[in-house]
């Protein structure tokens, strides 16, 4: 199968007062088409500097930004900002940001706010835009009296459906969701993630799933990528991830989450992320890896192949 | 993880981290030579210099209305400052002859300036016993010329004579003039006639050049018996200290270095205390609940309305005014205001806060929390507004001192200011007396307001940028 | 876990005024609605639900930090339901609470050793070293050591871990008998959560502390309470060892909660989960009858015309629902 997006070598880093911090540090990963990947770590690992990295959202404060996106063979960063603008963000690629529902503009209706892009940005008349807003709120599960309400009058779980539907309106190819149900409750993020796993089937979306959740990226998750500190610790598919990790973070890091089903012992990992502007020498994760070697200590171990589609960057596994 | 960054919580950091910035070091810099200006006081100015400031009397020994020494760099004439002849410049000689007792001070100086002196005064001390005591006292020029300045009796132990008003010797001199040149002029100024090179051009008074050279002063007492006295000789300049010197003879420079304390003490004390009146006052009226808080903002409404400095003015005209009671007339109108409205939003976010729940639930009392957790977290919004509004009082201060309504002891710079504008100054063309001090309140303003910026840069979460 | 009884609530209601009209409020938000239970010593009582059922509000009630409108609580044997400030002050001692959010429940300006004196000083222990003692014996409990290091930082030099751990030292260090958690790690990091329920377990245990630990994550219940209470609306609708209500969940409500809880599996992705429609309703004016009715695929007449009681499924399980009356 085709990857409908790769990363090679994918650099950010940020300027700030205290240094230049290493968000996304030489990141590798793909998305096969049709399939999604989940991209799985913690906070300050930089996994949502991943996704303003793929689309080029990037703040005034950048200090580096350099490597290849190739979505469908095009590599993105050859492109110019009016390329990207008019011809992949929103169209080929779109994105659900962290928060959104919480950023729909309070005065004005929903449906205004959705065919705003339509008319400004792709020409349409208001009628033609409307239509598509139609489809698009149908698409996710809701009724088209929506269109005339305010954003205060909607509950949290249709907000996130409008965004959803928002995101989808030009009907992109590659979706990126981050938390797309963090501030929800159970039952209503149950419903979204329906929601996403229907819309990937009918319309052949790719995903890719951005999440601090372990357990919630497996209701998605094709692939599964884990980040820790700015890198890719291991990637690979969701079987291989979730039933036999390899990566000792990998392995801490599913041992830790608390299962209803089954009985085990939880695992924790001692200490903290590491500080992206001063991350550890060799490989990030040695000062808290039992198995920690010497080599581990001075050198960034690269992505290992351990499976057909599975790499680890970890030297138990060899590569030195 | 998140790194947040805290607000810095306490002034001391707050002035570190302004000291990284431009403005923050342009500020200190000012504001580190103002306080080094008081600190230096003690080693300028006598120990009751406030006395001496009101008790006109005591700087006989200046000139008036001269301007300050570095003024001689830019005119390019070398402007004359005072030569002062003391008792100890004097060389004694006795004689006795048929019976008088003659004792002779000589004292010799050269004159190398370029613009005649100011003014001319002779004075002398002496024991005569009750008995009067014939004095002379002669003036020879650097080009040999003798005139004697006076001729008299000396009939108690002091004597001054104001040679430059002293009619009699516009008398001797005329006749010295006419004698010499044939002509009487209309105006005789005595430090022009003693000091000008060619005696007819002195007709016109006009600023000849003057006589450079060595001249002597003689004193010289005839009695019967030995005298015992102290002879001084006082040519005053045109040019005196750093500063100037106002009407009353008095240094401006240290009039100005003692101005700078009582500004920065009023204006910072008066900012200080009333920022905290206020923020507690805000954040009490927040804190305690809605009908506190009605309070405190029909307060603040009522001291919007209230014009304070005529009502300052009213003050101090009727009652007699002490920069103390003024500093407490002033922190008693500003009790509520801007810090205050600051304080108050602040408090209603940090009352939501679960820190401050948590408080409650190990029982801590409100006013506990307001005092502890609640105003330490205002106080550094504050330090911009603080900084900022301490020119603001010491302008009041030297408002109210300029309309002689301030302390009337105290030498602020407000009252140099109300002094040469009373004198005219500026007409004069006394332009260092008025300019001086405005200007070292314009530099004070300049350093608390670049300060403020500063400390607005780093405590305002807006304008800090990582 | 001895049976001594150390918080009990009899039909608590919390109602919460909505500002209508000049004069009395016309309607009330009722967070609480007749929630009844007891908490025994070195026991810890999970209260699960999602957001605006009510269960931060029944525990701020517990520590008596809200007042109830009608119902009663019972510390020990005390009726503290409607106690002054001033006769509180014991129950203060005794009780603590351990919030969300490590970044706001610490206060900014205080070094860690001072955050931990404030109890101690409201609380009269006038003896400077004796709380010296105190904060350093408290500080090794939570394992933040070298306890000299620590002591000295403040708030934003922690980790959210390291925070959350002062602020468990700080609720311990006045030795009380009974702590609410409201959903003490759900803001921490994945690989750090394990750590602190650990913790709250040791010394829960150690010191026969009981606890009520609020969360809407049943799957970290299961590791630190023996029992569970599912909260719905406002009210209580199964009441139960933990174990037991994870495994034979009997209320519609808990059943359908735990199907929407996924658990690591990348089978997930296949399959649907199975959801009951509708949002949790206005607490205002609450559905009559059984609150769950409008959304429940198993609602019967009576649902909607009578409410359900608490009532004995097994013993020492109670659901709230008329299929099992």
């Amino acid at each position: 199968m085709k990857n409908i997006l790769t990363t090679k070598d994918l650099v950010l880093y940020y300027r700030t007062s205290r240094g230049p911090v290493r968000a996304v540090d030489y990141v590798n990963l793909w998305v096969e088409s049709g399939s999604s990947l989940a991209v799985v770590g913690e906070s300050g690992c930089g996994k949502s500097s991943l996704a303003y990295a793929i689309l080029r959202v990037l703040p005034r404060n950048v200090h580096t930004y350099k490597g290849e996106v190739l979505f469908n063979g095009i590599n993105l960063m050859s492109l110019k900002e009016e390329e990207m603008r008019s011809k992949i963000r929103w169209r080929e690629i779109s994105m659900v940001f962290q928060g959104a529902m919480n950023t729909l503009n309070p005065v004005i209706k929903i449906g205004d706010q959705m065919v705003e892009p339509l008319i400004i940005h792709a020409g349409y008349r208001k009628e033609e835009a409307l239509k598509e807003a139609g489809e698009a709120i149908r698409n996710v599960g809701l009724a088209e009296y929506i269109l005339d309400r305010y954003p205060h009058e909607l509950s949290g779980g249709m907000k996130q459906r409008v965004v959803i539907a928002m995101a989808l309106l030009m009907k992109p190819k590659l979706v990126i969701l981050d938390e797309p149900t963090s501030a929800l409750d159970v039952l209503t993020q149950a419903n979204i993630m329906n929601l996403l796993k229907d819309l990937k089937e009918r319309e052949k979306l790719s995903y890719i799933f951005i999440t601090h959740d372990l357990a919630l990226a497996s209701e998605l998750a094709d692939a599964v990528a884990v980040m820790y500190a700015g890198k890719v610790a291991e990637i690979g598919s969701a079987e291989q991830i979730y039933g036999d990790p390899k990566h000792p973070y990998t392995k801490k890091l599913i041992g830790s989450v608390p299962t209803l089903r089954s009985d085990k012992t939880l695992e924790f990992i001692p200490g903290a992320p590491p500080d992206l502007v001063n991350p550890p020498k060799g490989c990030r994760f040695h000062p808290r890896c039992p198995y920690a070697k010497d080599v581990c200590r001075r050198e960034e171990p690269p992505l290992i192949k351990v499976g057909d589609n599975d790499y680890v960057a970890c030297w138990l596994y060899g590569g030195e | 993880m998140r790194w947040v960054s805290a607000p810095p919580t306490g002034i001391k950091q707050v002035l570190k981290e302004a000291l990284k910035t431009k403005t923050g070091m342009a500020a200190v810099i000012i504001l580190g030579m103002m306080i080094a200006m008081s600190l230096s006081i003690p080693m300028y100015s006598p120990a009751d210099f406030v006395k001496k400031w009101n008790d006109l009397k005591a700087w006989y020994e200046n000139p008036s209305l001269a301007a300050p020494v570095w003024v001689k760099w830019f005119t390019g004439a070398d402007l004359p400052e005072t030569i002062d002849l003391k008792a100890s410049h004097f060389r004694v000689d006795e004689e006795e002859i048929s019976g008088h007792h003659i004792t002779t001070y000589t004292a010799y100086f050269r004159y190398s300036y370029d613009d005649y002196p100011s003014e001319l005064k002779a004075f002398i001390k002496a024991d005569i016993g009750g008995k009067p005591v014939r004095l002379n006292i002669v003036f020879v020029r650097a080009d040999g010329e003798e005139i004697t300045l006076f001729n008299g009796l000396l009939s108690s132990n002091e004597l001054t004579l104001d040679l430059s008003l002293d009619p009699k010797l516009q008398k001797s001199l005329a006749r010295f003039l006419y004698e010499k040149t044939g002509a009487i002029p209309e105006v005789i100024r005595p430090e022009i006639v003693l000091f000008s090179k060619s005696l007819s051009q002195r007709i016109e008074n006009a600023a000849s050049d003057v006589l450079k050279g060595r001249y002597m002063v003689k004193f010289q007492l005839i009695s019967d018996r030995k005298i015992s006295a102290e002879p001084r000789f006082i040519i005053y300049g045109k040019v005196f200290g750093l500063a100037g010197t106002d009407l009353y003879r008095r240094d401006l420079w240290l009039g100005i270095i003692w101005g700078a304390p009582v500004a920065l003490a009023f204006g910072t004390v008066a900012a200080v205390t009333t920022a905290l009146l206020q923020v507690v006052i805000g954040a009490a009226g927040a804190w305690f609940g809605p009908k506190w808080d009605e309070l405190v903002q029909r307060l603040a409404d009522f001291l919007l309305i209230i014009p304070v400095l005529p009502i300052l003015i009213l003050i101090s005209v009727i009652y007699r005014v002490t920069i103390w009671s003024l500093l407490g007339w002033v922190i008693l109108f500003s009790v509520v205001g801007v810090s205050s409205k600051i304080a108050r939003s602040i408090t209603f976010q940090i009352r939501e806060e679960q820190y401050i729940e948590a408080a409650r639930t190990y029982g801590a009392s409100k006013t506990r929390m307001l005092f502890y957790y609640v105003i330490p977290r205002i106080m550094p919004f504050t330090f911009a507004l603080v900084a900022l509004s301490v020119p603001t009082y010491i302008f009041l201060e030297a408002s109210l001192s300029f309309l002689g309504l301030g302390d009337p002891e105290l030498p602020t710079w407000g009252r140099i200011l109300g002094d040469a504008y009373s004198a005219g100054a500026l007409y004069q063309g006394y332009w260092w007396w008025v300019i001086l001090p405005a200007f070292m309140i314009m530099l004070v303003s300049l350093g608390f307001t670049l300060l403020s910026y500063a400390f607005d840069k780093i405590v305002n979460p807006r304008l800090r940028e990582e | 876990m001895g049976a001594v009884t150390v918080i009990r609530a009899e039909n608590l209601r919390t109602w919460f005024p909505v500002k209508t009209g000049l004069f009395k409020p016309v309607s009330y938000v009722k967070a609480v609605d007749g929630v009844s239970f007891s908490i025994h010593k070195g026991e810890a009582l999970a209260v699960v639900g999602e957001s605006g059922c009510g269960k931060t509000t029944l525990g701020r009630t517990t520590l008596r930090v809200l007042e109830p409108v009608s119902g009663k609580l019972y510390f020990y044997d005390k009726d503290v339901t409607h106690s002054r400030e001033e006769e509180l002050r014991e129950f203060r001692r005794k009780t603590a609470m351990i919030f969300q959010d490590p970044y706001s429940s610490l206060n900014p300006v205080f070094n860690v050793y001072r955050i931990l004196e404030e109890p101690l000083i409201v609380n009269g222990i006038r003896d400077k070293r004796e709380r010296a003692e105190r904060i350093y014996k408290a500080l090794e409990e939570v394992k933040l050591s070298p306890v000299e290091l620590f002591m000295r930082k403040y708030p934003h030099m922690l980790s959210g871990g390291q925070r959350q751990r002062v602020a468990i030292a700080r609720a311990l260090i006045l030795k009380p008998e009974y702590v609410v958690a409201d959903e003490p790690v759900s803001m921490l990091d994945a690989s750090v959560r394990a750590e602190i329920l650990y913790l709250l377990n040791d010394l829960k245990n150690k010191h026969k502390i009981a606890f009520m630990y609020i969360t809407h994550d049943l799957a970290t219940a299961k590791y630190f309470c023996e029992r569970t209470a599912i909260m719905y609306a406002g009210k209580i609708v199964e009441l139960g060892p933990t174990k037991e209500i994870i495994r034979n969940p009997r209320h519609p409500y808990t059943r359908a909660l735990i199907e929407a809880l996924p658990d690591p599996d990348p089978n997930n992705r296949f399959r649907r989960i199975r959801v009951v429609p509708g949002e949790p309703p206005n607490l205002v004016n609450p559905p009559s009858g059984c609150r769950f009715h409008p959304r429940c695929p198993y609602a019967k007449d009576i649902c909607s015309r009578e409410e359900p009681k608490l009532a004995e499924v097994k013993p020492g399980h109670l659901v709230a629902c008329h299929l099992y009356a």
